[in-house]
């Protein structure tokens, strides 16, 4: 553990020192280029004295030092801007003679901000709540894009780190890539399998990778214990392993003696040779996040001879002078050359060679989500306008009031400057307020949203609150306070004296900034249409997402994935095996039906790939190339889901027949024959026999199941091909089985379990399922998006008719006087009312039809994540519109008949 | 009750009063460069050295002390000593000006003269 300590100490002195460079910036350019290197030299002999004294003194060291530098570049700033923005206005801005004469001059100046806030707490905690409430979600959101897609991956120059994409690959064309190309200094595969962890108390099913020579050097992997896989562990299958730091404390409690140790691993002895160090984060994109044990990848044997057994994931460092572009030109070359020499498996049906792409490993890393988070970094971006909106309408309402108190200091000898660094430090005070609370805010919606999140975002573990993200936070909320707050201010501090002393409230400039606090109001209402829009439309997507037909029964239905590894079963035991279990479970109490397959429904959704998907088919002697995956299952297994089926179900005579019966979806009948009249049809698959010596690949349609959804409820059924498991089922390492049961499923798994323990006791089952469950865990993540989108819409129907009402009550107290002399005159309440709503109104719907333009204009990047509509769907355009439009009627109302109701006597006389 | 040693400052020196009181921190960084030039970080370690670890500079804040002290005319900025120029290569080093030994001079014996009242009433 020594090693540890004195290992980590000069990258985080490094770390430490390169942070507090970067801080420079906060110093003035003129002090920074005189003294700045000498500044961070000095840092640096610090903190090479305290490394001995260990991590926490490095970081109070680093801790302290940051904070004064942040004063020393406040006041550095202070003296600059004083002394230049002064120096014709004579003794009273003298430069201060002693540091801290600037401090004490600032203070006055927060003070009086204060004290003026103190007069108004209503307009001050209200601007400091929108504020809060827009920094707070602004940064929650991009704390989320910052750790998920913006920052560097922790690898070693990963930024010329690319992967290989397309969903897996095989050995052959990782050789062809390795061998045929020049613009990767380094490349590595993984195969990303799972093994079983047996011999040592319970079993378990393990994410494991097999990872060839070059992996760990191209992630910049490290040991923490032992050594990592090198030199001959690739020779000769030897069983070695690194583990994991994650765990190897939890599996074995962080003992240090597990290097030289032996664990069983898919029943072979293998040797434990080190630790990883914690500091490695697996690459998501290639292996799953938590993956336990690393195995030296044997990239020999007849599996990675064939061209069509595609396991490999590849990723691939570029040379330092070499653009993407290039590099993929070289593959294109590659795969030109292999389509000519192994034109089955390279070329596709129209004789083109089959593409083969990268892309940088740090887009492919969080590609799945990327979508997502822009939107919700755009919907709170939205919120936050609208925010900054509210705030602007404030700031210019009390411009406005403060038109007089301005005019009487102005009089009274102050400068115009002073009153606008007054100003200037009144909002500042405000935003910088307001944007701390938010930052607290942030840093609990970053708690919520990492709890809440379904489990699918990668990264996710970097994302939290640290300096970028306050930074960035500080940066939005001056932003806002000051973009929104200062040019109000400085408009009315540009009044004319005597004018201003005269009247405050009777200028061209009173109906100036009217005009300005309207288009605010109606750009907050635009952008509230388009939040709404997309809130609406996600949500409207959901709903029918969630009504989806499944296309079969999900009551009762239990389901155990199991993994028969080659290492311990082959064909024949693993039909035994598949045989003697489904007996056991229809034997037991409750179980009505009981089959398997290699995959059930719902196992896999999404974008996941799996299983044995083939496109090489023959009709009548013409090939038709139709992507399909082959499904073996056994007999009772379609009649199991209770899926709605044409011609019959398989029955167990089938697996000997020939031509082979199999059932196929709708799907497939459609594409292949563009019919579903296909009974008795047959079909050639071409490259069956790979699988199984026996079959010709002639096959026989039997049945057409239609409508299952096997891969999700938002993936339209696609083309499958069920086929008698035992033909080609026991050839494959997965085997599932499925139980539908009368009783509780909940307790029936614990049951089936055992049932399963009974006949293999050192079969791991990790992950069994409830299916009616696992399909409501399908929906998460469209959900959680709605959800949160819909809260986003919520605050903003809020801040809009709170704006709506603010400004109207707002014009309701500066029309006082106009309304007072209608009444006055005989006009009714009614026709008052009238012309108060009418204005809300009228402001709402010039907001209501900017919004829907910019609505249509922004909602095709929803395109990808709404199902069973088009991001144009008029019921809600028009919901969105109808809604809001009340909203601003009600909103207007209110203010409205308080000013009807006045006494006309009471409002000309306060004039 | 003034010491007698007070009168001739005070006619030698009087605008030295500008300067006077000095701040703690440019006092010991004065008083630290009375025995010799010194680089930043030879700054730091002498006045902790100095106050026996009661007071630790900053890097920022030395510097801009630094900065103000000669723009004062207190300190400039001076050749490395013999022997130490190979070391680092781009160190700064400081040296007192003679203004800046007068100064931190008299700081000192304020300093002295607050001290011996305080001795007088017993207070230390």
């Amino acid at each position: 553990m020594n090693d540890l300590v004195s290992s980590a100490a000069p990258r985080q002195a490094d770390l430490a020192v390169r942070s507090y460079r970067r801080l420079m910036a906060v110093l003035p350019p003129h002090f920074r280029h005189r003294y700045g290197a000498d500044v961070v030299d000095t840092f640096r002999e610090l903190v090479q004295d305290t490394r001995h004294r260990g991590t926490f003194a490095v970081a109070a060291l680093w801790l302290r030092s940051v904070l004064r530098l942040l004063a020393v570049g406040l006041g550095e700033r202070w003296d600059a801007f004083r002394h230049n923005w002064s120096p014709a206005s004579g003794e009273s801005f003298q430069a201060p003679k002693r540091g801290h004469e600037p401090i004490r001059w600032f203070l006055r100046e927060i003070g009086q901000s204060a004290r003026s806030y103190q007069k108004r707490p209503g307009f001050a905690l209200t601007a400091l709540l929108l504020i809060a409430m827009g920094v707070g979600a602004t940064t929650t959101i991009f704390s989320v894009v910052d750790g998920v897609m913006l920052r560097r991956l922790p690898y070693p120059d990963q930024d010329r780190l690319v992967y290989f994409t397309d969903p897996s690959h095989s050995g052959v064309s990782f050789r062809a890539w390795q061998e045929r190309t020049t613009a990767f200094e380094a490349m590595a595969a993984v195969d990303p399998t799972d093994l079983d962890l047996t011999g040592t108390g319970r079993p378990e099913r393990l994410a494991s990778a097999a990872v060839d020579p070059g992996f760990f050097s191209l992630f910049g992997a490290q040991p923490v214990l032992g050594r990592l896989l090198g030199g001959d562990d690739w020779v000769g299958g030897k069983a070695v392993a690194v583990l994991s730091h994650g765990f190897w404390q939890r599996r074995f409690g962080g003992d240090p003696a597990i290097v030289g140790s032996t664990i069983q691993l898919n029943g072979t002895p293998t040797v434990v040779v080190g630790v990883l160090s914690p500091r490695f984060d697996e690459p998501e994109a290639l292996i799953p996040r938590g993956t336990a044990v690393y195995v030296p990848l044997a990239l020999e044997g007849e599996r990675f001879e064939h061209p069509g057994y595609h396991v490999l994931q590849v990723a691939a460092r570029l040379r330092p002078d070499i653009p993407l572009s290039q590099a993929q030109v070289e593959l294109n070359g590659v795969a030109a050359a292999l389509a000519e020499e192994i034109p089955d498996y390279y070329q596709a049906r129209d004789g083109s060679p089959r593409p083969m792409n990268i892309a940088s490993l740090q887009t492919v890393t969080s590609q799945d989500v990327s979508g997502a988070l822009w939107m919700l970094l755009g919907a709170v971006g939205l919120m936050l306008a609208i925010a900054c909106a509210n705030v602007a309408n404030l700031f210019l309402a009390r411009g406005t009031d403060r038109v007089r108190e301005m005019a009487v200091r102005a009089a009274l000898g102050a400068g115009r400057r002073r009153l606008v660094s007054q100003l200037i430090t009144e909002s500042a005070l405000l935003s910088l307020a307001g944007g701390l609370l938010g930052v607290g805010l942030a840093y609990i919606g970053v708690k919520a949203f990492v709890m809440l999140s379904p489990g699918d975002i990668p990264m996710l573990y970097r994302v939290g609150v640290d300096l970028r993200i306050l930074a960035f936070a500080v940066t939005i909320s001056l932003l806002t306070g000051v973009l929104f707050g200062v040019a109000p201010a400085w408009q009315a501090a540009r009044v004319q004296v005597t004018e201003a002393l005269k009247d405050a409230g009777n200028a061209s400039a009173g109906r100036r900034k009217a005009r300005l606090r309207h288009s605010l109001l109606v750009a907050e209402i635009a952008l509230a249409v388009v939040l709404l829009t997309g809130a609406g439309l996600l949500f409207n997507s959901f709903i029918r997402l969630q009504a989806v037909d499944p296309g079969f029964d999900t009551d009762g239905i239990v389901v155990l994935p199991l993994y028969l590894d080659d290492d311990r079963y082959d064909e024949a035991s693993r039909s035994e095996f598949g045989r003697t279990v489904l007996e056991r479970m229809q034997g037991l109490p409750g179980v009505t039906h009981a089959a398997l397959g290699i995959v059930t429904p719902f196992l896999y959704y999404g974008n996941a790939h799996c299983c044995y998907v083939t496109s090489a088919f023959a009709v009548d002697g013409e090939e038709v190339e139709q992507r399909t995956s082959i499904q073996p299952i056994t007999p009772g297994y379609l009649e199991l889901l209770g899926a709605t089926i044409a011609g019959r179900e398989l029955v167990p005579e089938d697996r000997n027949r020939s031509p082979l019966p199999v059932v196929i979806s709708r799907r497939m009948a459609l594409d292949m024959f563009g019919t579903t009249d296909v009974l008795n049809r047959t079909i050639e698959a071409r490259r069956a026999r790979m699988w199984t010596s026996d079959s010709t690949g002639m096959v026989q349609v039997v049945g057409v199941v239609s409508g299952l959804h096997f891969w999700g409820l938002d993936q339209a059924p696609r083309s499958e091909m069920f086929v008698p498991y035992e033909a080609i089922g026991p050839g494959f390492e997965d085997m599932t089985i499925i139980v539908r049961t009368q009783h509780d499923p909940q307790s029936a798994i614990g049951i089936l379990r055992e049932a399963v323990w009974q006949i293999e006791p050192d079969l791991p089952i990790e992950a069994p399922f409830i299916m009616s469950a696992r399909i409501a865990e399908s929906l998460t993540t469209p959900r959680f998006l709605t959800a949160l989108l819909l809260t986003f819409a919520g605050l903003a129907i809020l801040l809009a008719a709170g704006g709506i009402y603010g400004s109207m009550l707002y014009s309701v107290g500066q029309r006082r006087r106009e309304l007072g002399i209608r009444v006055a005159l005989g006009a009714r309440r009614g026709t008052v009312l009238g012309i108060v709503v009418g204005q809300g109104a009228r402001l709402a719907l010039l907001g209501i039809a900017l919004g829907t333009v910019g609505s249509l204009a922004l909602s095709r990047f929803l395109e990808a994540m709404v199902y069973g509509i088009t991001t144009t769907d008029v019921p809600t355009f028009a919901a969105v519109a109808l809604l809001l439009g009340a909203v601003a009627v009600v909103a207007s109302y209110v203010p409205a008949r308080r000013a009807a109701a006045a006494d006309p006597l009471e409002a000309l006389r306060t004039e | 009750m003034w010491p007698t040693n007070r009168t001739r400052d005070d006619q030698v020196d009087h605008d030295l009063q500008a300067y006077l009181p000095l701040q703690p921190r440019d006092y010991l960084l004065l008083f630290a460069l009375s025995a010799g030039p010194r680089h930043g970080y030879g700054l730091i370690k002498d006045v902790e050295a100095d106050t026996r670890g009661e007071v630790t500079i900053d890097p920022a804040n030395l510097y801009r002390s630094i900065k103000r002290l000669t723009k004062d005319g207190l300190l400039t900025e001076t050749d490395p000593p013999a022997g130490e120029a190979g070391a680092g290569e781009r160190r700064r080093f400081y040296r007192i000006t003679p203004l800046g030994a007068r100064v931190v001079q008299a700081e000192a014996a304020r300093l002295a003269d607050l001290a011996s009242l305080a001795k007088a009433r017993k207070l230390i």
